[in-house]
């Protein structure tokens, strides 16, 4: 119930929904089995009217060769026929340019025949229908052609096409398009003639005669092979030659960096030779240095050695020469081995000295002679040894007894505390041993307390305390007067007060470092009678030592000074061998430097020679050149007398053609070459299977862009089913919310009202499909029609492409309720509550830009602007869906464009002649004259034509070029900036797209008929590409161009042209430039219907987004509409307010769809190119304005039909309006 | 000033034909402050309409100044609409986009360049100019939709029940203003309401039920807004 309550209510916006679905499904369907039905079409006409498989253009037919080629495997028919171009006179006495045919009865290709008529025997030729058309040809019609300079009579038997001339409209074939110029089939009674004995001779006389041309051609070959063999042989070997002296020159070189460096390490060696060396740390840098060096020099002299047997070798330097050097370096090798030898003896002897003033150092001798120099000589070794140990014993002593004196201090202080420690042991050894002492002890042990209390007893009680720690008894006192004799012995044993009484002299040493010197004087003593050896004697007294001492000092003195001497000889040794090195290396430097401008003068004369090698060998080439020039000259006058004699049939054909079925399955293009084989005693012009026939290439022209059209169109009209129907969801749910609130209220939950809402888009798809279905089959009828049309189809089978009528369908569902999910999304939000309650007014907040911009608005347009606001995300898929529909009128606007410039860049800017006159052969000067002599031709000019490939760096294209008067103001050629380009007396104006495809730029060189042409300018040519070369320039390319001149002549004035024409032997056809324009402009106006349907649809989809919107706009502001009209306001009044929103949709539509259709036409533009012709992009203002004002139009339009319902409003109930 | 002669007015057809005014007859003086009183369906709404030019009566006529207001179609009741009537209704009706100032300007007359912000100043709203009807209450908004009236000089304030959607005591101001407009600005102010007591501030009270004038009491000494209560 509620979906059909929703569909009641808003059947409009559904409807919108529908038909922009439609569309979809038309588009998709419709260009899809538009594509399909043309492919289909085509293919059973080619089948049907049997469109051979392959063509090959030969100089001859021979009936027995063509015959032979039907036992070629795979080949399953084979037809000839001459082709030439010749003129006819038509109805009206009008002269026609035509492309004559022969064909036979049974032909195997067959003809569609359009309109027939009896021809009572008389001869009957067959005329292509367009042609016909064009010239107001009809069946029965008496016609006249020319055979062999004559006319004969003949009757039109019927219009017909045939598949060779499918899809003969082609805007990149310029003798397509021309009205004037068609195909004639005529039977071969028409042309054939009797055979002419003098035919046979003559045609005798040309084959000898082409015999002794081509021995001449293969000899000239062999001499041309053998002359550039000898000049290789001789460039190879001068070759040798240069690289033998450059890698020469490369060794020279490199002995040249090592001498110069050398030199430099020379120097230096010297400079630092010269320095003395102050002390023996110097001396063993230096020696390590001198050491270093040597070896340095050595190898850098064994290496010179190597570079000097190599420089033998190539023989740069003479034997004796290097005889004398390698001499001279192994002296100075072996001299350097004698200071070698000197170096190893000096740092021997500095080991020596080193070792002696180590010990001098690490025996502290210097320390140990300093203090020993204030003892008596004689003092014993072994006495101080023993004053040591008792001193150390007495410490001990004294230590134990706690009576020690401090030991800190200088040995003087030692002395004197220990003198009054000595003082104090015999003081106390004399009263202990004191028997009053024993008395005292026994009197104090008894108790005797004036005996303790009295001073001798108290002394007694601290020596007894002194040497034992126990009380004053008897017993104590006898232990501690033992302590006391032990210590007393020991002073008296050791001498301690003699020795204490000589260390009262030492002053400046400390005890502590006394004892060590004394440990020490052992040590050096031992040291120094190992280093003297039998040089003294033992070492016993300080004496003794003191004077060991000295005898090693002066020693290493001695050892030191002959040191100094020996460096000094080895230094002045070395630095002479240093002079003497150097002088060898500057030498050989000056040696070398002679050398290296020898062999530079021998590479500069090697390089003349290879310069001299190289000019002839492009002498030779280009004479070889000359000589095919000449050559092809020579065959060209074979030609043109075999021309002369005339074909076997004796008509004046233009080539001939073999025309080949295949067997099915058959391998084309193999069967083609086996073909061609079989044919080979002819000279095969050219040949084409089906794959590249002309038919084929034009048919994938036009149907490979709509293909690819098919599969982007439909996309982007499906992006706007997309967006169309989620604005409308979005719309009806919001405008639906007090029916969804109360819904909600009844317990339906959120899943529920969107599945309503689902069911309705779901309805809503489901009848768009038989409407799209209906459209597509429209669009499929239409363009059957304008396809059977165009490509001259007998009959055109409608079809629908099944997968993409799948696709639509699923599509449309698909797109629909995607949209609908996602544009129901708002019913979540809708509170029943909410929903049921008053409305309030809107909330919206206008951003303070939005404000500004629209202060200067009345409140009423002000309104109608603002309303934007109320709903952005509806406002913003709205101008997403108008700007869409902009830009596919902007695009087909672009196509239009893109075509237009085409005719003008053809017709305005580059053919400024009216007319083109095709000739058998290049006019001559008195040709020329014959026609400029009729009246009313003006300027005149020759214009070269050739249609040959030109090459760079290995690329090769085809390419039409034309030589011109470089003055002529008859054709216009353009660069990329518009500007004009003269044609140059010398090189090539190439167009840029083939320049991009050879890869070239201004200032290259191509090839061109062997000729190498500089490019001197880049032309702009968007179809027809030619390159522009000068006559002066044609005439070095030598002959082979298709005679052709180019004139001035008033329309009035064709046919006279024409008629005078046609008498003359060699008038083929000719193109008038008024005739190939509008020839174009009809064609263009053909395919400028596609772009307006297109933009019909647009058009359709943007009106029907407007009308919507702007109608739900009104429902949603119906109560504040009825509002304002209560206060007074007009219905135009408001109408024109809310105008303002709707233009600006279509502004900000325009904003975004501009550019988007721009992308969009670049993209299809590209696509409906082809290698030929491109299309380029050329929308100016006009196509701007022409795309604005449709868009402006139909916003406009649709806002007004919209706004009539606010006529059928009641105000009353409008006021209190709820949704 | 306005004559309402006759006049007749019903909607639907066949059975469900309701009769909103029956032959109703009603004059109304130039500075008048009228009440309509009546119960839910008496036909006063309908009445105030034909007097507003927002509907065309079936039969009769609405004379303004003699002239009838509907003789000339939509056009001419617009025109009347814009230069002579005032609407307050019950539910505001302001435009949400638009601020106090703007929504008052909307009808403003453009020959008084400030008519807009004395409407605002006469309803105490002068310093609410640029606030949106979304940030006032319900009393300032139905005072902005009175403001609106007011700045287009318009000679008859038309008041459909305006203090419905209101509390008492922000209707009983609302009353007092629109009492202002009749008593100093002599503007004729026409309230329809269902509470009785508004009679009493009024000029002269109508009385209606079932589309017809049941009773008009005329009074001569009428309470002011601030002196009634409901």
């Amino acid at each position: 119930m509620m979906a059909k309550a929703l569909i009641k209510r808003f059947w409009k916006p559904l409807l919108a929904v529908l038909a922009t679905c439609a569309l979809g499904i038309a588009v998709m369907v419709g260009m899809s089995g538009g594509c399909l039905s043309l492919e289909r079409s085509t293919e059973d006409y080619l089948r049907a009217y049997r469109y051979y498989d392959a063509s090959i253009t030969t100089e001859l037919t021979a009936d027995d060769m063509v015959g032979s080629l039907e036992a070629v495997a795979g080949v399953k028919h084979v037809d000839a026929r001459m082709v030439a171009n010749t003129v006819m006179i038509g109805p009206n006495e009008r002269v026609l340019s035509i492309r004559a045919m022969t064909y036979a009865p049974d032909d195997w290709q067959r003809f569609v025949v359009w309109e027939s008529a009896p021809t009572q025997g008389r001869d009957a030729v067959l005329v292509e229908c367009e042609f016909a058309r064009d010239n107001e040809i009809r069946a029965g019609d008496e016609l006249r052609v020319r055979v062999d300079g004559s006319y004969r009579s003949c009757v039109v038997e019927a219009l017909v096409s045939a598949p060779e001339t499918l899809s003969v409209r082609a805007l990149d074939d310029l003798s397509a398009l021309n009205s004037d110029f068609g195909a004639v089939y005529v039977p071969v009674s028409l042309v054939a003639r009797e055979p002419n004995p003098e035919h046979e001779q003559a045609t005798a006389q040309l084959a000898q005669r082409e015999a002794e041309l081509a021995d001449a051609q293969a000899q000239a070959r062999q001499a041309y092979e053998q002359a550039l063999e000898e000049l290789q042989a001789a460039q190879d070997q001068l070759a040798g030659q240069l690289r033998e002296v450059r890698e020469a020159l490369a060794l020279l070189a490199r002995a040249q960096a090592v001498l110069d460096t050398e030199e430099g390490v020379a120097r230096d060696w010297i400079a630092g030779l010269t320095d003395e060396a102050p002390d023996l740390a110097q001396l063993r840098q230096l020696l390590q240095t001198a050491r270093r060096k040597l070896a340095g020099a050595q190898a850098t002299a064994e290496g010179l050695q190597e570079d000097l047997r190599q420089s033998q070798a190539a023989e740069l330097i003479e034997p004796e020469r290097l005889a004398s050097m390698t001499q001279d370096l192994a002296r100075l090798i072996a001299r350097l081995g004698q200071a070698d030898d000197a170096l190893a003896e000096l740092e021997a002897g500095l080991a020596q000295a080193q070792a002696l003033v180590n010990l001098l150092e690490n025996a502290q001798v210097q320390r140990v002679a300093g203090v020993l120099r204030q003892l008596d000589p004689d003092t014993g070794l072994s006495a101080l040894a023993d004053q040591a140990q008792a001193l150390r014993a007495y410490w001990a002593l004294c230590d134990r007894y706690g009576i020690a004196p401090s030991l800190s201090g200088t040995p003087h202080d030692v002395a004197l505390a220990l003198l009054a420690s000595i003082d104090a042991v015999e003081a106390d050894q004399r009263v202990l041993s004191d028997p009053a002492s024993l008395e005292l002890a026994q009197r104090i042990e008894a108790g005797d307390e004036a005996a303790r209390e009295s001073e001798a007893g108290q002394e007694l009680a601290r020596c007894i305390e002194r040497y034992t720690g126990a009380a004053v008894t008897a017993e104590s006192l006898q232990a501690a007067a033992s302590n006391c004799q032990e210590l007393y012995d020991l002073v008296v044993t050791h001498d301690l007060r003699a020795w204490a009484e000589r260390l009262l002299t030492l002053t400046d040493t400390t005890s502590e470092d006394w004892l060590e010197l004394l440990r020490e004087v052992e040590a050096c003593a031992d040291a120094l009678q190992d280093a003297l050896g039998g040089g003294i004697g033992p070492i016993e007294t300080v004496g003794q030592l003191l004077a060991a001492f000295d005898q090693l000092q002066a020693a290493a003195l001695a050892a030191l000074d002959q040191l100094q001497a020996g460096q000094a000889d080895v230094a002045d040794q070395l630095l002479q061998e240093a002079l003497a090195a150097l002088d060898l290396i500057q030498g050989a430097q000056a040696e070398l430097g002679e050398y290296e401008a020898q062999a530079r003068d021998g590479l500069a004369s090697l390089d003349g020679l290879d310069a001299q090698l190289t000019a002839g060998r492009q002498s030779a080439e280009s004479q070889w050149q000359q000589g095919l020039i000449d050559f092809s000259r020579l065959r060209d006058e074979l030609d043109r007398a075999r021309a002369e004699l005339g074909t076997w049939k004796g008509y004046d054909a233009f080539h001939n053609q073999v025309l080949l079925w295949f067997d099915e399955g058959a391998d084309q293009e193999r069967t083609l070459a086996a073909a061609r084989a079989a044919l080979s005693p002819l000279e095969v012009k050219s040949s084409f299977s089906y794959e590249d026939s002309p038919v084929k290439t034009r048919l994938d022209n036009n149907v490979v862009p709509l293909r690819t059209l098919s599969y982007y169109l439909p996309a982007l009209f499906f992006g706007i089913v997309l967006m169309v129907t989620f604005l409308f969801m979005s719309l009806m749910v919001r405008q639906s919310r007090v029916n969804i609130g109360i819904m909600r209220a009844l317990g339906q939950s959120t899943g529920q009202v969107r599945a309503v809402f689902c069911s309705v888009g779901l309805l809503v798809s489901l009848g768009a499909i038989p409407l799209g279905l209906a459209l597509g089959w429209a669009v499929v009828s239409y363009t059957a029609g304008y396809y059977a049309d165009f490509f001259h189809l007998p009959a055109f089978e409608r079809q629908f492409d099944g997968a993409m009528l799948a696709w639509a369908i699923a599509l449309t569902v698909a797109v629909v309720q995607v949209a609908t999910i996602v544009g129901t999304g708002l019913v979540a939000r809708i509170q029943p509550s909410e929903a049921l309650s008053r409305p309030v007014p809107p909330t919206t907040r206008i951003p303070r830009p939005v404000r500004t911009l629209t202060a200067r608005l009345d409140e009423l347009s002000k309104f109608g602007v603002l309303s934007l606001l109320r709903n952005p995300l509806r406002a913003g898929f709205s101008v997403l869906c108008i700007a869409a529909s902009v830009a596919i009128i902007y695009a087909s606007q672009a196509f239009i464009a893109s075509k237009n410039y085409l005719v003008r860049q053809e017709f305005d800017q580059r053919l400024g002649y009216d007319c083109q006159l095709f000739l058998s052969q290049e006019p001559d000067e008195q040709t020329l004259a014959q026609i400029g002599a009729l009246g009313y031709v003006r300027d005149l000019q020759r214009v070269g034509f050739y249609s040959c490939p030109i090459a760079h760096d290995g690329r090769s294209c085809d390419a039409t070029v034309n030589a011109v008067a470089p003055d002529s103001d008859l054709i216009g050629i353009y660069d990329a900036r518009g500007e004009r380009i003269a044609v140059p007396t010398h090189g090539i104006v190439l167009d840029e797209h083939l320049a991009q495809e050879l890869g070239v730029g201004v200032g290259d060189t191509v090839e061109l008929r062997g000729a190498r042409l500089r490019v001197e300018a880049l032309s702009r040519q968007d179809s027809n590409r030619v390159q522009y070369v000068s006559l002066e320039t044609m005439r070095d390319l030598g002959e082979g161009s298709i005679g052709c001149v180019i004139c001035r002549v008033d329309p009035a004035d064709q046919q006279r042209l024409m008629q005078a024409l046609s008498e003359r032997d060699d008038y083929v056809f000719a193109i008038f430039t008024d005739v190939l324009r509008s020839s174009t402009e009809r064609l263009h106006a053909t395919y400028d219907t596609s772009a307006w349907i297109l933009t019909s649809f647009a058009v359709a989809i943007g009106a029907l987004v407007v009308f919507n919107v702007t109608q739900a706009n009104l429902l949603e502001r119906k109560r504040e509409l009825c509002v304002l009209r209560t206060l007074g306001f007009e219905h135009r009044q408001l109408s024109a307010a809310l105008l303002w929103q709707t233009l600006l949709y279509a502004g900000l539509a325009c904003v975004l769809g501009l550019p988007a259709g721009t992308l969009l036409a670049l993209r299809a533009l590209g696509l409906i190119s082809t290698p030929d012709r491109s299309f380029p992009y050329a929308n100016g203002p006009l196509e701007l304005t022409v795309a604005v004002g449709i868009v402006l139009l139909y916003a406009v339009v649709s806002h007004f039909m919209a706004m009539r319902s606010m006529r059928r409003w009641d105000i009353n109930e409008g006021v209190k309006d709820r949704e | 000033m306005l004559d309402i002669q006759g006049v007749c007015k019903a909607y639907g057809s066949g059975q469900a034909r309701v009769e909103a005014l029956a032959n109703v007859d009603l004059s109304v003086g130039d500075g008048e402050l009228l009440a309509i009183l009546g119960s839910s369906g008496s036909g006063k709404t309908t009445l105030l309409n034909m007097m507003g030019g927002m509907d065309r009566p079936d039969s009769g006529r609405v004379l303004y100044e003699g002239r009838d207001i509907h003789a000339e179609g939509d056009r001419s009741m617009t025109r009347y609409r814009r230069e002579v009537v005032g609407f307050v209704f019950q539910s505001f009706n302001l435009i949400g986009e638009l601020t106090a100032l703007e929504n008052v300007r909307l009808t403003a007359d453009k020959a008084r360049p400030r008519s807009a912000e004395q409407a605002l100043e006469l309803v105490g709203l002068q310093d609410k100019c640029d606030s949106y009807p979304s940030q006032l209450s319900g009393g300032q908004q139905q005072r902005v939709s009175i403001a609106r009236a007011l700045a287009k000089r318009s000679r008859l304030l038309l008041c459909d029940e305006p203090t419905g959607a209101l509390d008492y005591e922000t209707g009983r101001q609302t009353l007092s203003i629109l009492e202002g407009v009749a008593r100093e600005l002599g503007k004729t102010v026409v309230i329809v309401t269902h509470t009785q007591e508004v009679g009493r501030m009024a000029d002269r009270t109508v009385w209606m039920r079932n589309g017809r004038i049941t009773r008009t009491e005329s009074n001569p000494s009428p309470l002011s807004a601030r002196d009634i209560s409901w």
